[in-house]
């Protein structure tokens, strides 16, 4: 205990001095000096004692943050190492943390039913919970000559996105953007070809607010034939880029410069915006059924948003992790991580280098308590 | 010879009794690489069986189960299809598709590149074209992805809408003509370019043994070297190519990167080229695309379409030694030289 | 253009040089071969009779950088003229190998047709049996392979392969044939079979011959050139052409006598 509090002490001392020698090696941490000087630094200080490594891997959505996240954790546990493994994609993250080889998981879906209990042979009885610790939102881009903004409604992206509107004059697309001239440009949808849980995302909003023209499945894989199907967010992103009347959809961290347009939610058009998407969490999320104390799965009744000021196509990535790890200094690391990744610096570092968007703070402070029964 | 060994005096002293001895005997140096090459040999064959062993296994619950029940193989990525068959033959389909298209348009230029190498060009440019070409093979197939994606693509759509504005009749080229580029015909355009090295440095060596005999016995007939090229080389290099082609083939089954980063994929089995969403799939590029979000059963049957895979290539590489062998068997004495130098 | 039908043709070789690239190969050689006649080039290895043969039908020039200067006249046509293709010299101008050389993917009989095939794609089934057999017959060949014309080529002994391409030369009815070595890799039997065939062959052809074997020479040719190197790197050159009972019996230059009677080193 004593060692503890003179490290305690020491972490006071030099949380500052090592945040901003992190910055001189890794540009990930960018943000980590003005983020670490605010009222963060008490938090900083449970950390310093520790010292390992943590092993995770999964959502390649949630890669620009972890490594944000891992530089600005790095900073203050100069011992500790992260190390995210983001080729493994969700499905791969769940599958090597059910056999028991991550820390925590990073998915873009909570465990299904069929996970929770193969999470259990890993976990105990106790099994994982699903901490939703990053936010983003599906932006829709497009690309076409003489248009740089554009509204759309759900109903009409919906018969956009199952090919049923196919040119850009199309009376649907006119009546959602009054006095834009539109050209008569077909239009090219183009969408993910690998599975992706912005697919997942993007077809369950379709498919909750405009179920009268969607009828294609909920899925990670695209379910609708006919479109342009372009590996990762960055492959969409390029190919919107290079046609003309393209229209796309993609994690809004990953559009660079392209416009996106702006989707109707009530009887307003609502841009994307990280604030936008933080309401939407705030408002439309239902906890999903589960039989883990503490869990935070999260589902997204899209209906709910119809407030004018929340982005109404938001995202959810998760941070999976088992409430009783079979190694208690493990535990200690990883909570201390999950920890400082939902603190306001570690979110504010996320917002910063991956354009995500801060969580609400009744969703971390839930986050916060469901960690202290993680032992 | 002085000390040629008698009948009746076999040894006449240390050194010379030991030689022959020793000569029968294998020596250490000898024992030591023989076993060295031997544990080689088998531990490829350990390997490939290994390999085989693994994708049986993990393939098995998949390829057994119901698909229209199992949570996961009914949704995602595995989703929509009623058996594991109805979602392999139409990604066994695209891939052999694709990489025919490839080889109809790589088999040509390649030879028309060997035959300028080994027959046409000064001996100069001729060493520096090979070389050229041996870098081909060297570039990164993430690389030809890229440049697939930023250059071919753009580069190919007016061909493509001119194929179907005026072809279309023809139902290679029918069908909602590609907007973006992302089509097979690009993509099989690229994969051509990647098995070009190939299916050229095996023809253009293969040329190169042509018997200096044969192609004087056709010039001094009269023939110009395009006649002399057809009188003996080509019927000289004739198996050689054919398993050029398909070790050529074999890759482009295989090639995995580019192909999902230019075609745009549908998992179903179209003869068309040059539509966006009609693009047959192929095994390698599915998994590659599908693999990191596929959870457990799903990841199971994407092992599964990569065992059809490995029989595919199998089967291709049984068919090109069968191919070579029969041309081996009927003509013996000529083949014999040129079966040494592709196996 | 094979029209020329046998007529077996003269040749003069007037001033000529051939040249490796800078290599001076044959040094200013100047003959007259008469046609249906049989001449015979004899001479060590490495005098350049070789190469001097191959630029009568222009076939040196397969390997890059030969050239030559000077005129070789056939029928007081120079071989080297402006405008003149190898192609069409060679198919005027027949040739017979070394080594035996038919082609191994060909039956005998496609064998025989290649040059005419070349030369006149279009020739009806009953011409092309009959040119086949009178080749054949007009190479000593047509009783041993009658019955199996449809056999690959690469079937047949040495001897008879020989045979074959001889066939296959004078199918297309050549003014000149030319043999580099033809006996060279056969065994003594067949060597006789070729050696009558071409004291057969002078009464339609004219025929040049190069020969390391000089009973061989003695025993078909009407007229012998002897050549000789000064050494190594020097070219060759031709030293004395003459009947070849004078070159074997009363020749001229003491190196010739040398070498007809063995004891050139």
């Amino acid at each position: 205990m004593k060692a503890f509090r003179f490290g305690q002490a020491a972490a006071v001392l030099t949380a500052g001095a090592l945040a901003l020698t992190a910055c001189g090696g890794n540009s990930s941490a960018a943000g980590t000096s003005s983020a670490g000087g605010s009222g963060s630094a008490s938090a900083a200080a449970d950390y310093s004692a520790l010292a390992g490594t943590i092993t995770a891997g999964g959502s390649s959505a949630q890669a620009n943050a972890q490594a944000a996240w891992s530089a600005g954790f790095k900073a203050q546990t100069p011992k500790v190492t992260v190390n995210y493994d983001k080729s493994q994609g969700s499905g791969g993250g769940v599958t090597n943390f059910t056999a028991g080889s991550y820390d925590f998981a990073g998915s873009d879906a909570y465990l299904s039913a069929d996970q929770a209990t193969k999470a259990q042979a890993v976990c105990g009885t106790g099994g994982a919970v699903n901490l939703p610790v990053y936010l983003d939102g599906v932006a829709i881009v497009f690309h076409l000559k003489g248009v740089d903004k554009l509204q759309l409604s759900a109903n009409t992206l919906a018969k956009i996105f199952s090919q049923q509107v196919k040119t850009w004059d199309d009376a649907a697309i006119m009546a959602d953007n009054p006095g834009v001239t539109l050209p008569s440009t077909a239009i090219t949808t183009v969408t993910r070809s690998d599975g992706s849980g912005t697919t997942q995302n993007f077809s369950n909003y379709l498919h909750q607010v405009a179920p009268d023209v969607w009828t294609a499945p909920v899925s990670n894989k695209w379910p609708v034939a006919g479109s342009s199907a372009q590996q990762g967010g960055s492959g969409v992103v390029n190919t919107v880029k290079a046609g003309d009347g393209t229209i796309g959809y993609a994690d809004h961290s990953a559009i660079g410069d392209l416009p996106a347009a702006a989707i109707k939610a009530g009887d307003k058009y609502v841009s994307f915006s990280q604030d936008g998407v933080t309401k939407a969490i705030a408002t439309a999320v239902t906890p999903a059924k589960s039989t883990v104390a503490g869990d935070l799965g999260q589902d997204i009744d899209y209906t709910k948003l119809t407030s004018g000021d929340a982005y109404p196509i938001p995202l959810i990535s998760y941070d999976i992790l088992c409430t009783k790890f079979k190694d208690a200094a493990q535990a200690k690391l990883a909570t201390a991580y999950i920890n400082y990744v939902v603190s306001d610096q570690g979110q504010k570092i996320a917002a910063k280098n991956a354009g995500s968007a801060p969580l609400p703070i009744e969703l971390a402070d839930k986050i916060r308590a469901t960690l202290k029964t993680v032992s | 010879m002085p000390g040629r060994p008698t009948p009746g005096k076999p040894t006449q002293g240390k050194p010379r009794s030991g030689k022959p001895n020793a000569a029968a005997r294998t020596r250490p140096a000898d024992r030591v690489f023989k076993f060295l090459s031997t544990s080689a040999a088998v531990s490829i064959m350990v390997i490939l069986a290994g390999v085989a062993l693994f994708l049986i296994i993990r393939a098995l619950p998949a390829i057994t189960a119901s698909w229209s029940t199992n949570p996961e193989l009914k949704s995602g990525v595995t989703g929509g299809f009623a058996s594991f068959w109805a979602y392999v033959s139409p990604l066994a389909f695209g891939t052999v598709w694709a990489s025919v298209i490839a080889l109809l348009m790589a088999t040509p230029v390649a030879i028309g590149i060997a035959l300028f190498i080994s027959h046409y060009s000064p001996r100069r440019m001729a060493s520096f074209l090979g070389y050229i070409i041996d870098l081909l093979a060297a570039v990164p197939s993430v690389v030809y992805g890229l440049w697939g994606i930023l250059v071919m693509r753009p580069f190919l759509l007016p061909l493509q809408e001119w194929l179907n504005a005026y072809l279309g009749w023809i139902p290679l080229f029918s069908g909602k003509v590609t907007s973006t580029g992302s089509s097979i015909l690009t993509g099989a355009v690229v994969l051509a370019v990647m098995v070009l090295p190939i299916i050229t440095a095996i023809c253009r060596e293969i040329f190169l043994q042509t018997p200096k005999l044969h192609e004087e016995a056709a010039l001094a007939l009269g023939s110009t070297r395009w006649e002399m090229i057809q009188l003996c080389v080509f019927p000289y290099a004739r198996s050689g190519m054919v398993s050029a082609i398909l070790l050529g083939l074999g890759r482009a089954l295989g090639e995995t990167m580019a192909v999902a980063m230019i075609i745009s994929p549908a998992i179903i089995a179209s003869f068309r080229i040059i539509t966006e969403g009609e693009n047959s799939q192929t095994i390698a590029s599915n998994i590659a695309l599908n693999f990191p979000i596929a959870t457990g059963m799903q990841r199971d049957a994407l092992i599964g379409t990569g065992l059809v895979l490995f029989v595919i290539s199998l089967a291709v590489n049984m068919v090109a030694r069968l191919i070579v062998n029969a041309g081996t068997g009927r003509k013996k004495v000529f083949w014999r030289k040129e079966k040494v130098s592709t196996s | 253009m094979s029209k020329s039908n046998g007529v077996a043709k003269s040749i003069s070789v007037k001033d000529l040089n051939v040249y490796y690239g800078e290599f001076l190969a044959v040094h200013d050689v100047s003959i007259d071969i008469a046609p249906r006649s049989v001449t015979a080039f004899i001479g060590p290895s490495g005098c350049g009779k070789s190469t001097l043969l191959r630029t009568l039908n222009r076939m040196h020039e397969v390997l890059p950088g030969a050239h030559v200067t000077g005129e070789v006249l056939v029928d007081g046509d120079d071989l080297y003229g402006a405008g003149v293709d190898p192609v069409t010299v060679r198919r005027q101008i027949g040739m017979v190998f070394q080594r035996p050389n038919p082609f191994p993917t060909m039956s005998i009989k496609e064998n025989v047709l290649a040059g005419v095939r070349l030369n006149n794609r279009r020739i009806s089934r009953s011409a092309a049996d009959e040119l086949v057999e009178r080749s054949l017959r007009g190479a000593n060949l047509w009783n041993e392979v009658k019955d199996r014309l449809d056999k690959p080529g690469q079937g047949l002994s040495g001897g008879q392969q020989q045979r074959l391409c001889i066939a296959r030369a004078i199918a297309v009815e050549p003014q000149v044939l030319l043999m580099d070595e033809p006996c060279s890799a056969l065994d003594p039997i067949s060597t006789l079979a070729v050696e009558d065939l071409i004291n057969e062959l002078k009464d339609s052809y004219t025929v040049v011959i190069v020969t390391h074997n000089m009973q061989q020479a003695a025993r078909v040719s009407d007229m012998t050139a002897f050549f000789n190197i000064a050494g190594s790197g020097k070219p060759g050159k031709l030293i004395e052409y003459a009947q070849t009972t004078t070159i074997f019996n009363n020749p001229a230059q003491k190196s010739t006598e040398d070498y007809v009677s063995g004891r050139f080193g």
